[in-house]
Order: structure tokens, then C-alpha cells, then sequence
């Protein structure tokens, strides 16, 4: 028995449904009651007699194969420590940086880089890798929104984020972890970037798409 | 000073009435998570950082987020003028703060790593720690910290001989006993639970109660305040 | 989360780049300030409070009034003394403990701008001199650290002092049941400036406080007269770019002026 209407925001502690669900996310099973544990979005399907619950904010929790999007924040010897908008550190050792046996990590980043890296494995930390495809971002802008927001700006089989790209010829990069790059012209880039802003605002109210594309179309900021 | 006469209290209320209160989630910029309450004269802030990274590293947990808490006043949040800093009553609060809201906090999910919950009292009249911890649970759910339940806290008391229910500031100067509580919603246990005064057994059961009854109504508007945030043109 | 308050090179430049276009993040223009929200008296325990929102910074001043022994070195003075409270609450980079060197210089540049104006005359504040004088607390609780706490916590502590009322004193120096306004004589507004690169923004915003090179701060009183200036960050202001800045603090100083004084009722008929 599910107790509350499909996409309705749903506050810790409200029962969402009793019985033989799976719980994907957001939720706590107690005996066979099942009650939300953050703010969010709750998405049923009575069919699969599965429930979801997206909480809309929350600090990203780093996992093997994500791409992110972060800060370099110190150099230590040998490795660079990167913010990844997360509990956890991203570490990114100068042999996994460079395709140069010999390189030195001082010279390959600066404080305050923006790296694009692969999680390659989760401990304490987060082990980053940044060889080509990934590496330093130079230019552009950056972008960083709440991680539980990244699923909509990328949309159903990226159609989301394909429609941005293709309206404001950009390059775009987005992290899992909530930081996004885009490169382009200036004006295309504030475009690009207000987009996701109201991606990020809104993302729990319908209409969202059409919304979005009237902005791409209009090119009105 | 006749503190309860014919079931009307010094400020009209009834014994089971609760004084006015007003909750407003994500009212902060900076922080993850924050929220404002409103109650009766007491104004208070809480702000939520994290789960971020804990330092010293000594304090880490392999298995859990620690939670630190403060609960702070502001000088002139009361009569007479209260110096900066913490004096020895909030850091008895700011410890019973975190013992009620640790059960709530669904920690293991981020082992290593600290939730800071910071509570300052701007105007205080009675009933603060109640209101900091009915606060800070909602900043905790604003900034997407799961947790098994909200938080809901209130005091009930005895005053002229009858248990009421929120003490305002001249029951708690001047009647016989105040008890403070949080309760979680979902299965009626108190994670907060301090007394002083006087009370038999049969009065403690029957404060309890009433602050049950309390709580269950202030939950209702800490939902109310979360879900509040994110009403737009078609959602609830 | 980073250890220390920084910012990407990317959006370093992002901010540089604009200011060399005359541009700024928020799309406002150099001489503007973000939109003031002033909200007096909402603490009524306090003698005199205003909470400021100036953009999101938030800033609460609350004013208590004691009375007490003036200081031996001047016993025809009232004694006025100015705290702010960078709580944790406000910034994920504030810490609890004593006072650190940004909270005593904001507090003190705060006091500054008001002791010299001069906003109160204290000696008008003296019950029995040499013995019995009004103490005023300036005490300025940080809500929302989002840039410019200067601007945001003079212009909190002055409207909170023009909301403050005190209790007339018995000749034995015993509060009684009659209410006087404080009596503020001027109104001190300060205005701060950031430079970035060669160019001078009003009133920066977080990101620009972060990639500014040097700050400055100018506290005008109600006749045009500078009463109390401040430089900070790690970089130099030319004798041009001060008197600039002077110029513009008038200026803006006088339209905030307004402001305050119009939401405290108090505008000169």
C-alpha cells in the first residue's frame, strides 16, 4: 500500500508505504513500513513495486567509475589533494596526472585548478585518476549545484544535457559530483549556465523541459 | 503571584496550550542547511554544516559521522546584557543537544567526517532549548542529512500546583518544576529528557505526556516549514 | 569543502576578466551597493537592535544599554564599547572561540566610524560625573557571512542605535519607568571598496572579497566629513584611487544615510 502520490516531497520520518517494496534510496524499511529519511522526491512504481526517494540536496558520496569535477586544494609530495564537494578528499597521485614518468606535481597543477578526473577506488578518501581524456580544465566557467540534482541536468539518456550542448555550442563536462565545466562563447556560456541554474532550482516542479527549451530557443537570459 | 487560576495561566493561556509558533526552513546562504523558529518570545537561528571533513583526525570514527553541536546566545538576546562566549549553561546544552539529536542522525552513512549543528539564540524568554533542538532538526533535514525521523521538542511543567504545558519565562522563575523534552515522532521515544523542581511519579507521567502532546503538534510544523520551501505552481 | 576560504582559478579569472569589461558577477555596476533590507527594533529585549541584509550577508546588532563607572581618564564621558561575534553559525570557515584578528577589526573599525562621527554625545550620557555614566553595548552577531560584513555591520549597529531607547534615571541614578530615545546626533555610514586588478568595485560581493587584492573602508558622518578609514588585504591603493573612493563614500554615504533614517522615522523634516 503506497500512501503517497507519485512525485509529491515527502520530510524524514513520513511513512511512504507499507509492504513488499524495494528501496532504492532515501528510504529506511521498519518491519514492513517504509519511511523517508531526507527531504525529496518520492517516485513509485507499483508495478515493480519499487520505491525511490531523491533527496533534493546533499553532499556527494564519491563512487568507483564516477567522473567529477574538482579543486585542487593542496600539493603534497607527489600527489595533488582535490575538492570534490565531499566529505571525502579526492587524491590524485602525480603517476595517475601524467603520462610522464618523471613528471613533478607542482609543475603539472597549481592551488586552485580545476581538475576533470575518474574515481578509480574509495577508501577514507577518494583515488583519482587524470590522464587523458581527463586532466586540467583550463578557461570556461564552472558551475556547482547540489549531486542529486547532476541526474536531471544530464536527463533521461543524456537528453538533457545534449540539448544544451547542441543550443549553446559548449563544451560541457559534468561532474557526478555536482560541478559542471562549460566552455564557449561568453554569451553562450551564461546561457549554458542559467539553464542549469534553473535546472537546479526547479527540478521538482513539472514542466521543467519545456521550460528549458523556451530558454535554449529564445536564447533570452 | 497567582501563576494559574480557573485553568488561565499568567499569559492567558490554557494548560495545554502552546505559545505561538512560527518555523521557517533554509533561511541561511552559507549553510548546508539552516532554519529559524519563532516561539512565543524566543527568536533562534540554527545552521547545519556538513558532513564535511573532521579535524583534529584523532576524533575521527571508522564508522560513523561524528555529530558536534553549539548552542550559543547572543549578548543581548537576554534581560541583562550576556557576555560573548560560552558560559558553563550552554555547554551543558550544547551537550544534551547532541545526546537528543544523535539518535535521529542517520550517521553510518558517512563514516570520518563531522555534522556541525550550530544554534544561536537571538532573544530568549523560556523554553530555548527546546526551540534550538525543534530548529536544528529541521536545518539537519534542510541540508539533506538523512535522518530516521524530524525532531520535535517541548517542555511541559508544573506550575501552582498544576502540570502545564510550555513554560513561559515567569512559570519557569517561578513555579515548581520544568521538564524538557525531544521526542521522535515515529516511535514516541524522548532522546531529550532533563527536570528540575519538584514532581511525584504520577506528575513526572502526566508532564510527560502533555510534552508528548506537544511535541506531536510542533512536528506538524516542522514538516510544514520543510515542505513550505519547495511549494511551487504545482507541487502539494 | 576546502580547509581555508578559496577560490578556483577558473572563476578567479572569470571575475577579472569581467572587471576589465566594467563588469561584475552579479551584473550590478561598480558603484553599487547589493539591495539593503533594514529590519529595526525586532528584538525587544535589546534596548536597540536592527537586523541588516545587505545582498545575503546578514548581520543582527543589538544594543544594551547599562550604566556604570566611566573610565578614570575621562569621567565626563559615557563609556560605549563594540563586540562582534563572527559565529560559527554564519560560515563554514568561522570557528568558536575568542575573538580572532578579522572580528576585532571589524569590530573596531565599526566603533570607530561611530565613537569619531561622533554618533552619541557622551557627555550628554553622564548621570554623576566621575562616578555614575550609561554603558552602551554595541554587540554585532554575523548571521550570514556573504561579503562585506563591514558595510553590513556599521549600517546594522548605527540604525540600531537611532531604535535605542533608555530609561530616565532617578537623582539617585535608579532607571525609572519613562523611555527616552537614545540621542544620536549623526549618522556615521561606512562604504567599502574592493580592488581588483585596476579596477575599484563597491561593496564586493564573497567572491570578489576573495579574489580582491586590497579593501578599503570610508566612514562618512552626516556633514560630508570622513570620520574613520581602514585598509586591508595584501596589495596598495594609489593617493588617486583613496580620494576616489572618498568622493564615492560621500556619495553613497549620504543615500544610505537617507535610508536609515527614514526607516527609523527619524528623516530631518
Amino acid at each position: 500500500m503506497i500512501y503517497v502520490k507519485d512525485r509529491k516531497i515527502v520530510v524524514p520520518g513520513e511513512l511512504v508505504a507499507t509492504g513488499n517494496f524495494r528501496v532504492y534510496s532515501g528510504a529506511e524499511k521498519e518491519g514492513k513500513n517504509i519511511y523517508s529519511t531526507v527531504v525529496g522526491i518520492v517516485y513509485t512504481d507499483p508495478e515493480k513495486k519499487s520505491i525511490k526517494i531523491v533527496p533534493l540536496k546533499g553532499k556527494y558520496v564519491p563512487r568507483i567509475g564516477d567522473s567529477v569535477i574538482g579543486m585542487v586544494e593542496e600539493l603534497a609530495l607527489k600527489k595533488a589533494i582535490v575538492d570534490i564537494n565531499s566529505p571525502y578528499k579526492g587524491i590524485l597521485d602525480v603517476r595517475d596526472a601524467s603520462m610522464n614518468r618523471n613528471a613533478e606535481i607542482n609543475r603539472l597543477f597549481s592551488v586552485g585548478d580545476i581538475v576533470y578526473a575518474k574515481v578509480m577506488s574509495v577508501s577514507d578518501s577518494a583515488v583519482l585518476y587524470a590522464k587523458p581524456p581527463y586532466g586540467k580544465l583550463r578557461e570556461g566557467r564552472i558551475i556547482t549545484i547540489p549531486s542529486t540534482k547532476i541526474p536531471r541536468v544530464i536527463g533521461k539518456k543524456g537528453s538533457m544535457i545534449s540539448l544544451i550542448k547542441k543550443y549553446t555550442e559548449c563544451r560541457i563536462y559534468v561532474g557526478q559530483n555536482g560541478t559542471i565545466w562549460i566552455k564557449g562563447k561568453s554569451e553562450k556560456e551564461d546561457l549554458a549556465i542559467k539553464a542549469i541554474e534553473i535546472i537546479n532550482s526547479e527540478s521538482h516542479l513539472s514542466g521543467l523541459t519545456d521550460k528549458i527549451m523556451r530558454l535554449l530557443e529564445e536564447k533570452v537570459i | 503571584m497567582e501563576l494559574i487560576k480557573d485553568g488561565i495561566r499568567i499569559d492567558g493561556r490554557k494548560k495545554d496550550e502552546l505559545r505561538e509558533i512560527k518555523i521557517k526552513a533554509g533561511v541561511l546562504k552559507r549553510a548546508d542547511g539552516s532554519a529559524y523558529v519563532e516561539w512565543g518570545m524566543n527568536k533562534v537561528y540554527a545552521a547545519v554544516y556538513g558532513p564535511r571533513e573532521l579535524y583534529p583526525r584523532f576524533l575521527r570514527r571508522y564508522d560513523k559521522a561524528i555529530l558536534q553541536c553549539r548552542y550559543n546566545m547572543a549578548s543581548f538576546s537576554v534581560e541583562e546584557r550576556k557576555r560573548p562566549g560560552p558560559d558553563r549553561r550552554s555547554v551543558e546544552i550544547s551537550k544534551v543537544t547532541r545526546s537528543a539529536l544523535e539518535p535521529v542522525v542517520l550517521t553510518e552513512n558517512f563514516p570520518e567526517s563531522v555534522i556541525n549543528v550550530n544554534i544561536e539564540i537571538v532573544q530568549a524568554e523560556a523554553g530555548t532549548r527546546c526551540a534550538g533542538i525543534t530548529a536544528a532538526s529541521v536545518a539537519l533535514a534542510d541540508a539533506g542529512i538523512p535522518m530516521r525521523d524530524l525532531l520535535p521538542a517541548c517542555a511541559a511543567g508544573k506550575v501552582g500546583g498544576e502540570i502545564v504545558l510550555d513554560l513561559c519565562k515567569e512559570e519557569d522563575n517561578f513555579g515548581e518544576s520544568d521538564l524538557p523534552i525531544a521526542m521522535i515522532p515515529r516511535t514516541g521515544g524522548i532522546t531529550l529528557l532533563q527536570m528540575d523542581g519538584l514532581m511525584t511519579e504520577e506528575e513526572i507521567e502526566e508532564a510527560l505526556n502533555l510534552a508528548k502532546k506537544g511535541c506531536k503538534i510542533i512536528y506538524e510544523k516542522q514538516k510544514e516549514a520543510l515542505k513550505q520551501k519547495y511549494r511551487g505552481n504545482n507541487n502539494d | 569543502m576546502t580547509e581555508i576560504d578559496l577560490i578556483s582559478n577558473i572563476e578567479k579569472d572569470y571575475i577579472l576578466n569581467l572587471a576589465k569589461k566594467g563588469e561584475r558577477e552579479d551584473g550590478r555596476d561598480f558603484d553599487e551597493h547589493r539591495k539593503l533590507i533594514l529590519e529595526p527594533d525586532l528584538i525587544k529585549k535589546a534596548e536597540g537592535s536592527c537586523l541588516v541584509n545587505l545582498g545575503e550577508t546578514k548581520v543582527l546588532a543589538g544594543i544594551k544599554v547599562d550604566k556604570g563607572e566611566p573610565y578614570p581618564d575621562t569621567p565626563d564621558q559615557a563609556v560605549m564599547t563594540t563586540n562582534a561575534e563572527l559565529v560559527p553559525l554564519a560560515s563554514p570557515f568561522f570557528e568558536s572561540g575568542p575573538p580572532d584578528e578579522d572580528s576585532i577589526e571589524l569590530a573596531r573599525v565599526v566603533d570607530r566610524g561611530i565613537r569619531e562621527a561622533p554618533a552619541l554625545d557622551m557627555s550628554s550620557l553622564v548621570v554623576r560625573e566621575g562616578e555614575l555614566v550609561r554603558v552602551i553595548f554595541i554587540d554585532l552577531h554575523i548571521l550570514d557571512s556573504d561579503g562585506n560584513l563591514f558595510d553590513a555591520s556599521n549600517i546594522a549597529a548605527v540604525t540600531a542605535l537611532h531604535t535605542t531607547k533608555i530609561p530616565v534615571l532617578d537623582d539617585e541614578g535608579n532607571p525609572t519607568e519613562d523611555m527616552i530615545p537614545l540621542p544620536v546626533i549623526k549618522t556615521p555610514v561606512s562604504c567599502t571598496f574592493a580592488k581588483i586588478g585596476d579596477n575599484i568595485v563597491v561593496d564586493p560581493s564573497l567572491n570578489e572579497e576573495r579574489v580582491l587584492d586590497a579593501r578599503l573602508t570610508v566612514t562618512t558622518e552626516d556633514n560630508g566629513y570622513v570620520c574613520a578609514m581602514q585598509k586591508g588585504g595584501n596589495s596598495e591603493f594609489t593617493v588617486d584611487e583613496i580620494m576616489d573612493c572618498i568622493k564615492k563614500s560621500i556619495k553613497i554615504g549620504k543615500e544610505i544615510r537617507k535610508t536609515i533614517l527614514k526607516t527609523t522615522g527619524k528623516q530631518k523634516v
